[in-house]
């Protein structure tokens, strides 16, 4: 009954290695993104300045944009302590944060008497971490992590403790080295569950892990066979969670035999079979496209990556050389950068809280639930989709929603609006705070003309202009 | 694995831009329905739209236009890769005991018999009115040529056929439909996230898992407050620059929202279910979109994934659970549209990106396979089996199952017979329907 017509399909699979990896699409979509932007962004309205080069000239739009890149959204105390110590100096701390003192933070978490064996307490701690943490990248990179090498509760089940001890493992070497990452969480028991790899014997071995290892966390499709993934999961067998949670190593159940792995031959265990994954030219590639589409803009160049890929190699397989070389380079100022990024629910609701002094709690978690982003509870084991995928009808009306409800909320933001004087003077302020004070111009009138029309006892509308201004499609970009 | 990977269009900027070029910017249009204005959602619309446009206004047009047919598919996704061998059961075939030592019912297990070598899987027993009735018909070994055992990239070839990754086949096929009212619920999506089936720069999509969180509305503000508010809102979204970026995106995101939310909180005053569906969000999923249908909101094309097929480990009861539930959604969404006198206009089809590996593993599970059968149901369909057994005995290197019927052909199916528009104006063109719909 079938119909062997040739097709473009066909060619495709017929050379199954040479189909373009997963990123192939934002290749077609996402290039035009920036290139229109840095087209078209001048004379809209917008005030975007631009240098002869492509980068951004303003200072404030400068520090606001590595702080939300390499963070969350700031508020303005952070912006200015931004601006008097440099991008260079600012990038470099957010870099090295065991050297900043955070342990206002910490007393407030140990205040607050979480306990992390539980889902929605763990998810409620790590969102007070992105809102409060003197340490913004850390987290950031954490949640980078979290949608690269993902893992759910869904598969913990019983042993929920898991995930809190996933999510400390990915922090402590969310900046380190990709060796001691990838080992580690091929022996994380979360991950063991989510992908598996426990009970996955010499006698009967399991793919799961194997393959997504190599397709999503490390290699990408395509440069692997079929044999290898077989191969790949035998080298894995005999790590095992058990009952009370404890991993461990059972070298009954591991193959012991000879494997053939990517080319390299031996009686290959599990550190042996990363080492060869490492030295595969496509890993530093995949990881550094990943970093480089998360932190800076779709769809990079060979030539945008590149430094990125020389500092794996010239590190040894170091996650913060790498993002140093990311954070460092002249793109990551561009106008090709600027807001090309759609902020993920987390970013959005850890930034609104940052700029507002608010304290999230459950029911924001519910929210970022409804925008398509349950901490801990990605749809998949290829991690939330992001860019556009955020604004799908449903995802853009939780947003709005929640911005709704959240702007009416008590702050120091809120207050100040309430008394100025004009309602430009409102608008502004708000723009400043909120959007590094670069709105249209027609959003700008379209909100200053609200706040003339509505105004509750003769009083600014506050809470309106708050929602208002977060609810822009300027602010839902990063 | 539970739902799909994917990058959707990051940016509409260019499309806008190319729109601008060719002169294909269609306005906004206001237009009463139900005693309130609805605006439409012509934003600046990509090439496809326009096409549409002038093919409809010439004789003997290919495209259909919305009023030409009223008929509903609903797709169910079973994500993860639904074990076919474990769904449509060879129960006659000597090689599954070896194949399958505690991962197969036996005869006396199955739900009902479809002839003497395939039977349903107990947890299926919902389906069987439908099948005795003749309204399901089971299409066997549906794969394609050359298959990847990668979810992802599986699902894409499925959902888009990696022909340029803009555009799903039902997006492509809504985008094509040319509706002089413009239906901001021509295609909802069940859930917070958008298959890529449903991907097409002007497709009016909706994607919501519960009405009534489906509008903006302000804690203790009157309703003339709401009002004021959104009217800034959609102002703010049409002062956004149509170069900046992801411009073309947010403002049909923002304008289909704002116009189906107002549809919708319309309409869910008036429905109750005339069924009882399962218990949980793939119930509730299904329930949304027999409203839509017995609404008439004008939804061609409802979506909707029921996750966790792709069992590695365990496999037994959580795939039972998954199987009950599917039988039972169907069967509950059947019986309400029917008691509403709306089944004539429904048929549902499911796909999951592939079947699982015909030997199980130590783990109570199976790994990644091939082909695997599908099904699709209504009183539209020529009930009965379309294909052969698997073919136990013809496994590839891998062990995985040859492919018989190209999932293409059963696209063309939907297309031509029940959608009634040309299948090569959304798929490429060859793909040969299957007779397993009623001439209507």
């Amino acid at each position: 009954m079938s119909d062997p017509a040739p097709s473009a399909l066909d060619a495709a699979v017929a050379a199954p290695t040479t189909l373009p990896p997963r990123v192939s699409r934002r290749t077609l979509i996402g290039g035009g993104a920036g290139l229109a932007a840095v087209g078209g962004l001048l004379g809209t309205g917008l005030l975007l300045r631009e240098r002869a080069d492509g980068q951004l000239l303003d200072g404030r739009q400068r520090a606001a944009h590595l702080l939300r890149r390499a963070g969350f959204a700031p508020n303005s105390a952070e912006v200015d302590a931004a601006l008097k110590a440099g991008t260079a100096a600012t990038a470099d701390a957010l870099l090295h944060p065991e050297r900043i003192d955070d342990s206002a933070l910490d007393r407030r978490l140990a205040a607050d008497a979480f306990d992390l064996s539980r889902v929605p307490e763990l998810q409620r701690w790590w969102l007070v971490r992105m809102t409060a943490s003197r340490r913004p990248l850390l987290e950031k990179m954490t949640l980078f992590w979290h949608g690269l090498l993902t893992s759910s509760y869904h598969k913990t089940a019983n042993l929920p403790q898991l995930m809190a001890t996933q999510n400390q493992f990915l922090r402590t070497h969310a900046l380190g080295n990709l060796r001691d990452l990838l080992v580690g969480i091929s022996k994380d028991g979360a991950m063991l569950r989510w992908l598996d790899g426990t009970g996955s014997t010499r006698r009967q071995p399991n793919e799961n892990y194997a393959r997504e290892l190599m397709e999503l966390f490390t290699m990408g499709v395509g440069n692997y066979s079929e044999t290898d993934v077989r191969e790949l999961s035998r080298s894995l067998t005999g790590w095992n969670v058990d009952s009370a949670g404890k991993v461990a190593f059972r070298p009954a159940a591991h193959d012991t035999g000879t494997k053939t792995f990517l080319g390299r031959t031996g009686n290959l265990g599990l550190e042996e079979a990363i080492d060869i994954i490492l030295a595969h030219p496509a890993t530093p590639t995949h990881l550094a496209t990943r970093m480089w589409e998360y932190f800076v803009y779709p769809s990079p160049s060979a030539a945008d990556i590149k430094p990125l890929v020389d500092a794996y190699h010239h590190s040894e397989h170091d996650a913060r050389a790498m993002m140093a070389a990311l954070l460092g380079s002249p793109q990551f100022y561009s106008n090709r950068a600027y807001r090309a990024l759609v902020k993920s629910p987390s970013e959005l609701t850890a930034g609104v809280a940052r700029q507002l002094g608010l304290t999230l709690d459950a029911t924001d978690l519910s929210a970022m639930a409804a925008m398509g982003q349950a901490l801990l509870d990605p749809p998949n084991v290829a991690g939330w989709a992001g860019g556009p995928e955020w604004l799908v009808t449903g995802a853009w009306m939780a947003r709005m929603r929640w911005l709704l409800a959240t702007s009416g909320k008590h702050s120091s933001v809120l207050a100040g609006l309430t008394g100025a004087a004009r309602p430009e003077d409102a608008v502004d302020q708000a723009v400043r705070t909120l959007l590094d004070g670069n709105i249209s111009d027609g959003a700008r009138q379209a909100i200053v003309d609200h706040a003339r029309v509505a105004r509750p006892g003769g009083k600014v509308p506050a809470a309106d202009l708050v929602f208002l201004v977060a609810a822009t499609p300027e602010y839902q970009l990063a | 694995m539970t739902r799909d990977d994917r990058h959707r269009d990051p940016d509409c900027s260019a499309c806008a831009a190319e729109a601008r070029r060719t002169g294909s910017r269609v306005g906004r249009r206001a237009f009463l329905k139900g005693g309130f204005t609805v605006i439409s959602v012509g934003m600046a619309m990509p090439s496809i739209f326009s096409k549409a446009v002038e093919a409809a206004g010439q004789p003997g047009s290919a495209r259909a236009t919305f009023e030409d047919n009223s008929k509903v598919l609903i797709v169910i996704q079973l994500a993860g890769g639904n074990d076919g061998i474990d769904t449509v059961i060879p129960f006659n075939d000597p090689r599954l005991p070896s194949l399958r030592p505690t991962l197969k019912q036996s005869e006396s297990q199955l739900a009902f018999k479809l002839n003497d070598q395939l039977g349903m899987h107990s947890a299926l027993a919902p389906l069987k009115d439908l099948w005795t009735k003749g309204h399901l018909a089971v299409v066997e070994n549906v794969g394609y040529p050359n298959p990847s055992l990668s979810h992802f990239q599986s699902m894409d070839i499925w959902e888009t056929m990696n022909l340029d990754g803009r555009e799903g086949w039902l997006g492509k096929y809504l985008s094509g439909l040319v509706d002089k009212d413009g239906h901001p619920l021509a295609g909802i999506q069940v859930g917070n996230a958008m298959n890529p089936a449903l991907r097409a720069l002007s497709a009016p999509v909706a994607t919501f898992s519960d009405p009534r969180t489906f509008t903006i509305e302000g804690t203790g503000s009157s309703t003339a407050e709401t009002d004021l508010r959104v009217a800034a809102l959609e102002k703010v979204y049409r002062a956004y620059p149509e170069s900046a970026p992801y411009a073309a995106l947010l403002q049909q995101t923002e304008a289909n929202t704002i116009a189906s939310s107002r549809l919708l909180h319309a309409a869910t005053a008036a429905y109750k279910p005339l069924a009882k569906y399962p218990a949980g969000p793939f119930g509730n999923g299904l329930q949304v979109l027999a409203e839509a249908i017995v609404q008439d909101l004008g939804m061609r094309v409802g979506y909707i994934t029921l996750g966790g097929f792709d069992t590695h480990r365990g496999q037994g009861a959580a795939h039972d659970k998954l199987l009950a539930l599917l039988a039972g959604g169907i069967e509950a969404l059947m019986a309400d549209l029917g008691a509403h006198g709306k089944s004539k206009d429904v048929t549902v089809m499911t796909w999951s990106e592939f079947g699982r590996r015909a030997q199980e593993n130590g783990s109570g599970g199976t790994d990644h396979g091939t082909a695997a059968p599908l099904f699709i149901a209504g009183e539209g369909v020529k009930g009965g089996v379309y294909g052969d057994p698997p073919a136990l005995d013809k496994l590839d290197k891998n062990g995985n199952l040859p492919f018989q019927t190209d999932f293409r052909q059963v696209y063309a199916t939907m297309l031509e017979g029940w959608l009634k528009v040309p299948a090569d104006t959304v798929i490429p063109a060859g793909y040969r329907p299957l007779p397993l719909l009623l001439a209507s």
